[in-house]
């Protein structure tokens, strides 16, 4: 989506405006329609690439949106990485009035969402309580089996909102990974969550470097990896299938992108390397 | 008096019994007996007397000292190059704390060899005082004139860490030497150049010359690249590609400024637009790399546009 030329395409489809060939053809149609609108334009980080001329686009549509501001309230959503980045290339955070960072969710939002939609299951939940935990001063004081399930359940959302650093897509797949056991009326939860990721800090430089540039894109293919990292599309194919082998990445028919439950240790880890900023 | 008091104790366990052993003549004439008469002390065994009249010798330097010390060098010795190789390996796992440690490496080092000697000096060999400055004295003035350029290297040494020009990690200039420093020591500093060779510089040289820090402690530096272009290429296009190539590296520090400066320069009587983009790198450990790939997406951005071609690039080479 990066190119300049799929770009038209793009926005005339959004405004529902055919027949139009430049887009200042589609400007002109916009500024002179009777009525202004709101319009949405999401991931917008799409619409760039981390090379030379990957910027054209992300240009076209921020002075596309200059001319049409007064018939159009535009609203613009983007990846963090992405805008962090855009915004120290090209200050993209200057074409708007207001940018808005959304926060993460707290662990009682988290666990209201995903028991919410537990129940509609029909299972009730049953957590594992595991030695190491019965040992501990707090639970010994427990004595009613209620307030130990109550217990546990605090302790397994604690785990998840750590893991998933607030973000409740990546919260919700670790959740499926800590049942264990399913009878016909229970589903049987366990608190280990998690892995060891020190893993990642052994990592050889390229594939680091290629990590740092899916979280900018986040999703890139092996023609857009040739591009970036200017190197022949053989190298890209073999780093991106020795990495998708490992479980570092997953892909898609877009493109490839980093695994959901390793995306937060490896923002970590490339910060602490100073590859992101 | 003093070498014999050093002597005696080192090379003879009991020196007396030779004397008491026979009757060995002096160089007059008379026997031991003799004089032992005149001298009333036949009264005494000979051992006694020479037990109560020799002088008292209240310390010495024995083999088990020197053995101690010795062992204690090799087992300090053998700490460090293990707590060195430990607290590296921390540094390389953890990029924050990397400068912070490689720095207090030396001064550990240092520190530490320095409560070695004092304690092998006072506590294993425990001289008294008047042995001490008596050897200190005797051992200082050949010392000081044999030593003079170590001990210059010693000072410079003790000034860089109190003055710090520059740190493990820093990457400096000194003559025709640029590298990465990889250690501060009593006598020298070492630094690992961009060939990987590593360059021993005294510290009395680096004391007596201008030292040029490329990062001073930061992470990051700036790097330059230059290019010599036609005079009548598209300026405006060369800045916005300048720009983006150093903006879209891998390795660039986009928390400080890209700066492009041009300047007509003239070779050979031919005019010729130097540019210099200067963009900082966010690990100066990839300061090359960098650097050449700013250099090559410049040039092969310009060739794709068709801003300059191959004829160009060879005239300006051979003008350059």
């Amino acid at each position: 989506m990066w190119e300049e030329k799929r770009l038209l395409p793009l926005l005339a489809e959004a405004f529902t405006i055919q027949e139009t060939k430049t887009l200042d053809e589609l400007v002109d149609k916009i500024v002179s329609a009777p009525v202004p609108c709101i319009c949405i334009l999401e991931n917008i980080h799409h619409l760039y690439l981390r090379t030379v001329n990957g910027f054209d686009s992300v240009e076209r549509l921020m002075l596309f949106m200059q001319k049409t501001r007064g018939s159009v309230f535009w609203i613009v959503s983007c990846a963090l990485f992405g805008w962090q980045y855009l915004d120290k290339v090209m200050s993209i955070s200057t074409f708007f009035q207001k940018d808005i960072m959304l926060g993460t969710q707290s662990r009682e939002q988290m666990s209201s969402i995903i028991l919410k939609r537990h129940r509609m299951s029909g299972y009730r939940i049953k957590y594992e309580i595991p030695s190491e935990v019965t040992k501990t001063r707090k639970f010994k004081r427990l004595h009613d089996d209620r307030d130990r399930q109550a217990f546990m359940e605090t302790l397994v959302f604690r785990q998840l909102a750590e893991m998933s650093a607030g973000n409740i897509r990546v919260a919700m797949l670790f959740w499926l990974t800590t049942i264990k056991a399913i009878d016909s009326e229970n589903i049987v939860v366990t608190p280990k969550i998690g892995f060891d990721h020190t893993f990642l800090y052994q990592l050889p430089e390229e594939e680091l470097f290629t990590l740092a540039a899916l979280i900018q894109h986040e999703i890139l293919n092996a023609h857009d990896h040739t591009l970036v990292f200017r190197q022949d599309n053989i190298d890209s194919m073999l780093i991106l299938n020795k990495m998708l082998s490992r479980g570092l990445v997953q892909l898609q028919p877009s493109g490839f992108y980093v695994h959901p439950f390793l995306y937060r240790p490896v923002v970590e880890v490339l910060r602490s390397k100073k590859m992101l900023q | 008096m003093l070498i014999l008091l050093l002597s005696l104790p080192m090379f003879s366990s009991s020196p007396w019994k030779v004397l008491s052993a026979g009757s060995v003549s002096d160089t007059t004439g008379t026997t031991i007996q003799e004089t032992e008469s005149r001298l009333n002390l036949s009264e005494l065994p000979l051992t006694e007397t020479l037990r109560e009249t020799r002088p008292s010798i209240s310390w010495r330097i024995t083999g088990g000292k020197i053995f101690w010390s010795l062992v204690l060098f090799v087992i300090v010795g053998v700490l460090f190059k293990y707590l060195t190789i430990l607290m590296e390996a921390i540094a390389e796992r953890w990029t924050n704390l990397r400068l912070m440690i490689k720095r207090a490496i030396p001064v550990i080092r240092i520190t530490g060899w320095t409560l070695v000697i004092y304690i092998i000096i006072f506590n294993i060999i425990a001289p008294p005082i008047e042995t001490l400055f008596a050897v200190t004295a005797s051992a200082g003035i050949a010392i000081g004139f044999a030593s003079q350029d170590v001990l210059k290297n010693i000072f410079g040494g003790i000034m860089i860490l109190f003055d710090r020009p520059f740190q493990v990690g820093d990457k400096i200039l000194v003559g025709t030497y640029y590298g990465e420093v990889i250690r501060i020591g009593l006598r020298s500093v070492r630094i690992v150049t961009p060939d990987d060779s590593v360059v021993t510089i005294p510290n009395s040289e680096i004391g007596n010359q201008s030292v040029s820090n490329a990062n001073n402690g930061e992470f990051y530096c700036q790097v330059v690249a230059e290019f010599f272009l036609p005079p009548d290429i598209d300026l405006i296009q060369l800045k916005k590609i300048s720009r983006r190539a150093a903006a879209v590296s891998q390795y660039v520090y986009l928390n400080k400024p890209i700066v492009i400066i041009m300047k007509n320069e003239i070779y050979e009587g031919r005019s010729l637009l130097k540019v210099r983009l200067k963009a900082y790198v966010f690990d100066l450990r990839y300061e090359f790399l960098f650097g050449s790939e700013m250099t090559e997406t410049v040039i092969s951005e310009l060739l794709n546009r068709g801003m300059i071609t191959a004829e160009d690039m060879a005239l300006v080479s051979r003008s350059a």
